[in-house]
């Protein structure tokens, strides 16, 4: 009997993909959770480039975190970035504006009518954890059915989500969700260490523990273990 | 759509020329793409507006599809959805498209059976089948989720006969799928497809194989002692993997 097989969307960040049976299952949404300066909004880009190298379309959804013109100026420093893909390969939408003055339900109708609109495969919202903060409605019920939509949506999507501290991971998010990834910055001496460690990836037989990273210019975030 | 898009389900529209057999033309995408492909053949055929469609939605609910050929300016007046996954996805997407819900993914082999008497319930355009000129059938490899191998194989064998039951019989289907994520079921439904296209990263699309009298290779039914050994296989099959 032939096996149901998830097709996988490589990640694009060196060394990940190997801790993941080759990439996340597609469609699904993962939330990438950590503090601040973990590499989060890092991750989340070269996901988008790696896949507009391959010409698949990306779509950037920002929220109220930092403008996009800030954030792109910051990426520009990576050596990863390509801003020939902008607005063609990868395109942003700001959905600060609306989440000032919406409903969960306007703003998944928001969402909805971009994502059909640009038909990505990639899809990020960095950070989600914003909305939850300024969602009058129950942001569970918006989170379950943001995850559902932008499943049936087919594309994978990874949601940034910055933790609080002595928390893990955002827990109204993690039910939701397909997978958590953590990026995680760590006191040793007098050294602050950043790890990744895939928490949960449903489907997937992934590696378990933390794994050392590293943020380059050259390739952006990369699973440091993975080298040697 | 963008230009290539378009020029995509034009391209399609020419090779998927209408005969006087029911006909399957399968056509093989990368998974990233299986959904351009979908909304191109939908286009293609909707343009030929004397028959209606129907979009047979395994993979997601069809409100997606009905958003998306809005959203795409693609008219959605000849299109009927049967929908087979709506009622286990948990979606509160609201769409005002035409469509009936069917019980689920699972069983699909009995799908070509509710077809052919959707007729005595009066579902839609489906109450008269011969207004049917062409099916989409959504990512089929979805189906190995909720079935086994042998149920999707009895399907496509259920579903040709159904079509050629349909007054005309000349009911052209579209099965998009990656043939690299399911390859043994890519195989089979290429035994049976008039054409097998592949469209590439460009979207361009190209004939990789193409056979002549379809109605030769419609199976007869499967007889039941045929299905009980389909079993006795899987279970050898079965236990050869715990060996």
């Amino acid at each position: 009997m032939e096996r149901t097989v998830f097709p996988r969307m490589p990640s694009g960040i060196p060394g990940l993909d190997d801790m993941i049976e080759g990439g996340f299952p597609f469609p699904s949404v993962i939330l990438v959770a950590g503090n601040p300066g973990a590499g989060k909004t890092t991750l989340a880009q070269k996901f988008l480039f790696a896949g507009a190298e391959k010409g698949e379309q990306g779509l950037f959804f920002t929220t109220l975190s930092e403008p996009t013109q800030w954030m792109l100026r910051y990426a520009a420093q990576f050596d990863f970035v390509k801003p020939e893909y902008y607005g063609k390969e990868i395109v942003f939408c700001d959905l600060g504006p609306m989440l000032r003055n919406s409903t969960g339900q306007q703003v998944l109708d928001f969402i909805d009518q971009k994502v059909a609109e640009v038909m990505p495969q990639r899809i990020v919202i960095d950070p989600i954890t914003v909305v939850g903060t300024m969602m009058k409605d129950d942001y569970r019920v918006f989170a379950f059915d943001l995850t559902t939509r932008l499943k049936n949506w087919q594309a994978t999507t990874l949601l940034t989500g910055e933790v609080r501290p002595g928390e893990l991971y955002p827990p109204e998010l993690s039910y939701a969700v397909d997978g958590v990834i953590l990026l995680m910055l760590s006191d040793e001496g007098d050294a602050r260490r950043k790890y990744i460690e895939v928490l949960k990836l449903r489907g997937t037989n992934h590696v378990t523990g933390r794994q050392s990273v590293d943020i380059t210019r050259k390739e952006g975030i990369i699973v440091l273990k993975a080298r040697f | 759509m963008n230009e290539r898009d378009l020029q995509l389900a034009e391209a399609i529209s020419e090779i998927m020329d209408e005969t006087n057999e029911p006909s399957i033309y399968l056509i093989h995408t990368k998974y990233t793409n299986v959904v351009r492909v979908n909304l191109a053949v939908l286009k293609a055929f909707l343009e030929r507006k004397a028959k209606k469609v129907i979009m047979i939605t395994i993979d997601r609910p069809h409100q997606y599809v009905s958003h998306l050929m809005q959203l795409h300016g693609i008219n959605q007046n000849n299109l009927f959805f049967i929908d087979a996954i709506s009622a286990h996805s948990s979606d509160t997407k609201g769409d005002s498209a035409d469509s009936v819900p069917q019980r689920g993914p699972f069983n699909i082999e009995t799908l070509p059976e509710f077809l052919l008497n959707s007729e005595k319930e009066n579902l839609g355009p489906l109450a008269d089948l011969t207004r049917i000129g062409f099916i989409v059938i959504d990512n089929v490899s979805t189906l190995l989720i909720y079935n086994t191998t042998e149920s999707v194989k009895r399907f496509f064998e259920n579903y040709l006969r159904a079509t050629k039951d349909f007054k005309p019989s000349t009911v052209l289907t579209a099965v998009v799928m990656d043939r690299d994520q399911q390859p043994v079921l890519f195989e089979f439904i290429s035994d049976f497809s008039k054409k097998v296209l592949e469209v590439g990263p460009e979207m361009t699309v190209k004939i990789v194989h193409e056979m002549g009298d379809l109605t030769k290779k419609i199976p007869s039914p499967v007889p039941q002692a045929t299905l009980e050994s389909d079993r006795s296989e899987q279970a050898v099959l079965k236990d050869k993997e715990v060996i």
